[in-house]
């Protein structure tokens, strides 16, 4: 770091210019700060190149700790998150506030994915909205856009959603519920509901074998599916009432014709 | 997130000659230390803050260099200087 001692501002700027790190005014006041960043970014770039952005999570873990001398508190938090943040990891040894992040780099492409598959593994508690389907349904085609390996598990929520289809043709005149997404969903369940709910059940059975980590880790934070099934028929069954309830007011049985 | 009074009164007008404690996040202790750097004005600070282009990484930094402030503290200032501009810069 005393490298950058010797250079004047406007070199530094152009060094600043180089990396793309977003800064502002060299000044005596900033300079510090600018020197310090430039310092980071090229000790987290000269430890990227050598082994490989891949496979470095496990090299990083010995860097991290032969390097990190005062941060050790902080290794154990994060390698936790190394695992799913792969580089994030190397603002330990700097500060040992956990705030000041390098976010000017963004995040890592590894990241993207994981973090949609947890988004929609988050959008499943929101049973009880009306759209909530629908926002799966996007949620779900647009992460399956995202990862193709992930197609099990988005497979068998979205065969677990069209079995809620089943009680919607039971209870009737509900016109203003939007399913206007679920027309042939609702019409193929309702001939084969028998088959379909077998192999609903059948997906089930196999969903829990290829991604239990995964199925596990929704099920950390999240209320369990049939939790959430169950919680959506009640919700579907006070709706219906109240509809029903209204009509009746609507009618109003108690008028006499004069 | 709730802001406290003493961010609603700084963002609420010009700042003027008010003094760096005003700000949200510097109480005493970290306004003497300020005031010790030179700081000793809140439009100084403000100065710092458009320095480092409105950065909330650099600015907390710095501030935390400076004048030894946390993540709450200097959170807080961040955010009321940052509103402060939005409404009168």
């Amino acid at each position: 770091m005393d490298d950058y001692a010797d250079l004047s501002n406007t070199e530094l700027t152009a060094l600043l210019r180089r990396y793309n790190i977003p800064h502002g005014p060299v000044v005596g006041s900033t300079r510090r700060l600018y020197e310090q960043k430039i310092f980071e970014y090229e000790t987290q770039r000269r430890r990227l190149s050598p082994p490989g952005s891949s496979a470095a999570s496990s090299y990083r873990f010995s860097d991290l700790n032969s390097t990190s001398g005062d941060s050790d508190m902080y290794d154990l938090p994060k390698k936790e998150d190394a695992l799913l943040y792969q580089s994030k990891g190397y603002n330990d040894d700097y500060y040992e506030e956990s705030y000041f992040t390098t976010r000017t780099y963004g995040e890592p492409e590894s990241a993207g994915p994981s973090r949609g598959f947890r988004q929609s593994v988050t959008s499943l508690p929101d049973a009880d909205t009306f759209h909530h389907q629908v926002r799966d349904d996007d949620l779900l085609s647009s992460s399956e856009e995202e990862c193709k390996d992930r197609e099990r598990p988005m497979y068998g929520r979205d065969s677990a959603y069209q079995s809620i289809a089943h009680y919607r043709p039971v209870s009737a005149s509900r016109s203003s519920l939007d399913l206007s997404y679920y027309p042939t969903s609702s019409s193929t369940s309702s001939m084969s509901s028998s088959s379909s709910s077998s192999s609903w059940l059948t997906r089930r059975a196999i969903r829990p074998e290829n991604h239990a980590p995964g199925a596990g880790l929704g099920q950390d934070h999240q209320v369990p599916l049939w939790g959430q099934l169950l919680l959506f028929l009640v919700f579907v069954i006070v709706l219906f009432f109240i509809y029903y309830f209204m009509q009746a007011e609507e009618g109003n049985p108690f008028q006499r014709e004069p | 997130m709730t802001t406290s009074q003493k961010h609603r009164d700084f963002v609420a007008e010009p700042m003027g000659e008010k003094p760096v404690g005003s700000l949200a996040g510097i109480g005493e202790v970290l306004g003497k230390k300020l005031e010790e750097r030179g700081f000793d004005k809140a439009y100084v600070v403000l100065g710092q803050f458009l320095v480092l282009k409105k950065d909330e990484d650099f600015f907390r930094e710095w501030l935390k260099d400076t004048c030894g402030a946390n993540a709450k503290q200097s959170r807080d200032c961040f955010g009321c200087l940052r509103e402060w501009c939005d409404a009168f810069l």
